[in-house]
C-alpha cells in the first residue's frame, strides 16, 4: 500500500509517516498542496491522507485536485474539531475521517479499509 | 441599548470567537505532534524489546522535539490568556506594543491562510494609552484583514505603533504593494461602531499605501 500524507505541520506529518513506515506501510508526506500535487503527479498513491484545514487550501478542495491527477486514489481526512467532523459528515466522504490527535491503530485500520474498497467512498 | 452598541458587541464576540477558534486549532496541532512523538518513542521501545538496538541520539532528538512543542503550547496559552484578560475591563491602560504583538502571534494561522506575514516593528519606549482593550484589537485586526484583502500579491505587512499626544497611532503597511483607491464604504461601515467607541480615526495615505489608525486616549474609569 502506498500512501501520501499532506498536512501543514511538518513535525506531525513526518513523524506520522515514519510510524506508518515502521508498520510496513509505504508513506510519503508533504506540507503544502503544491508539494503534495507534485508528488501525486510523479507517483501513484493508493490513499491520500489530508488535513481538512490547511492555511491556503481545504482538504476537500485538495481532494478534488488530486482526483484529477489520480482518479483511483482513495482519501482519509484528518480533522481537529467536532465542527469540522460535522462538516465532513454532511459530505460524501463521511466514512473516512479521523480526529486529531490520531491514534495510529485507528489510522492503520482506516487505511486497510479504504485500500480494500473499490470506487470513491460515499 | 443603542444600535451601535449592539453592533459593536456582536462584532466583538465574532472577533473573539474567530481568534479563539484559531488558537484551539493551533493547540490541537501541538497536541497532535506531541502524540506522534510519544508514539514514536513507544515504537522504539517496542522494537528494542524485539532485539533492535536503540538509537540514543534519535531518542534525545525526539525528546527535545517534544519539549519544543510544550514550549510552543506554553507561548500560545500565555498569549491567549493575555488576550482573554483584555475583556476584564471595558476601559483600561493598554500597552499597545504588547497588544499588537500578542494579536499577531495569535492570528498567525489566520494570517497564513490569507498568505500574509506581519512584521511588528520594535516599539521603544512603550506606548501605553487608556482605551478599550478588546475593541482596539478588533479594529487593528479588521484593518489588517482589509489590507490583506486588497488586490495584488501582499506577502508581507508591517505593523508599527507610535505615540501621538495622549493617544497612539497604529501604522499598517503592505510592503511593496499599497492598496489602490481609498478606504471603501463597506469597510468603513463595518468598523463604524468600533471606531466611534474608541474615538478612532482611520486614514489611508494614498502615496505610501499606509493605513493609519489614530486612537484617542479615553477617559479612565472612575
Amino acid at each position: 500500500m502506498r500512501v501520501i500524507l499532506i498536512d501543514d505541520e511538518e513535525e506531525f506529518v513526518a513523524t506520522l509517516a515514519e510510524r506508518l513506515q515502521i508498520r510496513g506501510i509505504d508513506a510519503d508526506w508533504a506540507t503544502t498542496a503544491e508539494e503534495g500535487l507534485q508528488r501525486v503527479a510523479e507517483t501513484q498513491y493508493d490513499i491520500a491522507v489530508l488535513d481538512v484545514k490547511m492555511p491556503k487550501i481545504s482538504g476537500i478542495d485538495l481532494k478534488a485536485k488530486i482526483q484529477v491527477l489520480s482518479p483511483a486514489t482513495k482519501f482519509i481526512f484528518l480533522t481537529g474539531h467536532g465542527s469540522e467532523k460535522d462538516f465532513i459528515a454532511g459530505t460524501s466522504i463521511s466514512e473516512f475521517y479521523l480526529i486529531k490527535p490520531v491514534q495510529i491503530d485507528d489510522l492503520v485500520e482506516k487505511l486497510h479499509t479504504a485500500a480494500g474498497q473499490t470506487g470513491t467512498p460515499s | 441599548m443603542k444600535a451601535n452598541e449592539t453592533t459593536s458587541q456582536e462584532t466583538g464576540l465574532q472577533f473573539f470567537g474567530k481568534l479563539s477558534a484559531a488558537v484551539s486549532h493551533d493547540l490541537k496541532n501541538v497536541l497532535s505532534i506531541i502524540n506522534e512523538k510519544a508514539g514514536l518513542l513507544e515504537d522504539f521501545c517496542h522494537m528494542a524489546r524485539q532485539g533492535m538496538a536503540l538509537d540514543m541520539e534519535r531518542i534525545d532528538a525526539v525528546t527535545a522535539q517534544v519539549k519544543a512543542q510544550v514550549e510552543r503550547a506554553d507561548q500560545i496559552i500565555r498569549c491567549f490568556n493575555r488576550f482573554a484578560h483584555s475583556t476584564d475591563h471595558p476601559i483600561a491602560s493598554v500597552d499597545m506594543g504588547e497588544t499588537v504583538t500578542t494579536l499577531v502571534r495569535l492570528a498567525q494561522r489566520l494570517l497564513a491562510g490569507m498568505e500574509v506575514s506581519v512584521a511588528v516593528q520594535p516599539i521603544d519606549p512603550p506606548v501605553v494609552i487608556t482605551t478599550r482593550p478588546l475593541m482596539v484589537q478588533e479594529l487593528i485586526w479588521a484593518a489588517m484583514q482589509w489590507m490583506a484583502a486588497q488586490p495584488g500579491e501582499k506577502k508581507a505587512m508591517s505593523l508599527a505603533v507610535e505615540r501621538c499626544g495622549d493617544g497612539a497611532r497604529v501604522l499598517i503597511g503592505a510592503l511593496g504593494h499599497p492598496p489602490e483607491g481609498g478606504l471603501d464604504a463597506a469597510f468603513c461601515a463595518a468598523t463604524d461602531a468600533v471606531r466611534e467607541a474608541l474615538q478612532a480615526e482611520m486614514h489611508l495615505d494614498s502615496a505610501s499605501g499606509m493605513l493609519r489608525l489614530q486612537l484617542a486616549a479615553l477617559e479612565p474609569p472612575p
